[in-house]
């Protein structure tokens, strides 16, 4: 009988746990209660772009009017791939938070191991693709037209449509398409380098992303405002955010600064045999490579990334860029290889990542409950809340 | 971006590992170390910082043309330092330590290792 009460408790506990509404398990924290460290994380993660100048120093025509005119241009130019029918456009879409919504990644190479990210706020950002085989914005770019699963088109061909189309609106930017005939490979590199920069520098001026209601939330806090705090996040969402802070969950730990990425490289268990070759230790050795690197284009000075680069660590193996969490509205797909089409899917896969024996891996089983998992679901929807087509009329 | 790193390195992380080894009378003898910090052990995620270190014997007299490495890591994680840091030789036993950064917030570990032996191991917290 004892036992058949025991049993018949412990029953009722887990039923308990699993039943009660989410309100009744987080704290139902004040707004004014946030500690001074919190606080301190959340000033940390509020969207700034005090950091453009400093992410994009190789890149002289940031700011430049004629550069951020030019750059607009050529990103919906199709002209720019070997088949004249894409565009950057195509796989960042502007009517869907410029992400790939149409699975061009996947038409373009159905065997693709890497899927096209969203790209508001790249400007923001360290390091450029999946592997990070790019060190600058400007670059990344480059690397795209080159791209024989990409836009297929070459250096050679972009200049001279880039001179054929442009060099009357953009004089002072293109003055060089005057000698283009007799342009040797260096010339016509510096060119193309040009074209990357001016792509580069309208993502910095205009593909920013729109101000979320976590943001605002910040703001409140830090105006004292607790009622209008209240307004801007609700229970839920509040209770989602303190988990997203929260040690044991871990999500901050390489999902902070502005962008919610650190522009890091970790291990999430995504890796599969047979596509190792996409991953940080083959970006490592691309860009390495790379005759757009930092160093071929600067000075080591203006290169700490590349001068101080991790290369010989056993920890790269597997691992890719973390991704912005910022503006997943629209995201068709998630993960380096697009495995996931909901963000329940990504929160089970941290709930219970799979390894493989032998492999460095980054992460520890997030110990979510079933509406844990709601309520950090419920607080990345609220980072995706701007409506960035209405906020750039 | 020289005088920036070391003005910020100044500014911000003013630690100075300072190593007394005491070599015994056999080298084979693992030798006593005491390192001496000043300034706040701590450091916020994704800036580069240099490490001024000094390696002194027991009379307080610098020791130069040592092998000295460096390593990081996070003791609650399974990960190391996202860079690969430089050391170089500033004379009379100082060393310059360059391109430190930290990926993560926490406590980290970082640790001077002379002919691949340890030498100093010295903690810091990462903060935003």
């Amino acid at each position: 009988m004892a036992r058949i009460l025991t049993a018949g408790c412990a029953l009722a506990f887990i039923l308990l746990i699993f039943l009660l509404p989410s309100d009744h398990f987080h704290t139902g924290i004040a707004h004014a209660e946030w500690s001074a460290d919190d606080l301190a994380t959340l000033r940390h993660l509020r969207l700034s772009t005090d950091a453009l100048a400093e992410k994009n120093k190789t890149n002289e025509l940031l700011f430049r009017a004629d550069a951020i005119a030019l750059g607009r241009q050529l990103f919906h130019d199709t002209g720019l791939s070997g088949s004249g029918q894409i565009s950057c456009a195509s796989c960042h879409r502007p009517e869907a938070g410029y992400q790939d919504t149409e699975f061009i990644t996947y038409k373009l190479d159905p065997q693709t191991a890497h899927r096209a990210p969203g790209i508001l706020g790249a400007a923001l950002q360290d390091w450029f693709f999946w592997d990070g085989r790019a060190d600058s914005l400007w670059s990344q770019a480059l690397a795209v037209i080159e791209n024989p699963k990409e836009l297929a088109s070459d250096r050679v061909r972009a200049v001279r449509h880039l001179c054929a189309q442009y060099k009357k609106d953009f004089p002072a930017l293109l003055k060089n398409c005057r000698g283009l005939s007799a342009a040797r490979g260096e010339d016509i590199d510096r060119m193309f380098v040009t074209l990357g920069k001016s792509i580069a520098a309208f993502e910095a001026a205009e593909l920013l992303p729109p101000v979320s209601r976590f943001d605002r939330y910040v703001d409140a806090l830090d105006a004292g405002n607790y009622a209008e705090a209240a307004a801007l996040l609700n229970d839920k969402e509040v209770a989602g955010l303190k988990l997203f802070l929260d040690p044991m969950v871990g999500c901050v730990n390489c999902h902070n600064g502005p962008m919610f990425t650190g522009s890091g490289f970790f291990a999430v268990a995504t890796d599969m045999p047979g596509q190792l070759e996409h991953d940080r230790k083959r970006g490592v050795e691309l860009l390495l490579d790379s005759e757009f690197n930092c160093l071929k284009w600067s000075t080591a000075a203006d290169c700490p990334k590349l001068q101080y680069l991790l290369t010989d660590s056993a920890e790269t193996a597997g691992a890719y860029k973390v991704p912005s969490l910022r503006n997943l509205r629209h995201a068709p797909f998630f993960m380096h290889d697009g495995r996931y089409r909901s963000l329940e899917a990504v929160i089970e896969h941290y709930r219970s990542p799979a390894t493989l024996p032998l492999r460095h891996i980054d992460i520890r089983p997030a110990p979510l409950l079933p509406h844990q998992r709601k309520q950090l679901l419920a607080f990345l929807e609220v980072l995706g809340s701007g409506d960035f087509n209405k906020e750039q009329q | 971006m020289q005088a920036e790193m070391q003005a910020m390195s100044r500014r911000l992380l003013s630690i100075v590992l300072v190593c007394c080894v005491f070599w015994g009378e056999a080298r084979a003898a693992l030798p006593q170390i005491v390192a001496k910090l000043d300034g706040p052990v701590s450091a916020t995620v994704n800036q580069f910082y240099e490490l001024p270190l000094k390696v002194s014997d027991a009379n307080g007299v610098g020791l130069p043309g040592l092998n000295l490495q460096i390593r990081g890591r996070m003791p609650e994680h399974s990960h190391g330092l996202p860079t690969t840091p430089r050391i170089s030789e500033k004379g009379e036993g100082r060393y310059l330590i360059e391109g430190v950064s930290f990926s993560m917030p926490g406590r980290w570990v970082i640790e001077i290792l002379l002919d691949n032996k340890l030498l100093l191991r010295q903690e810091l917290t990462v903060k935003f």
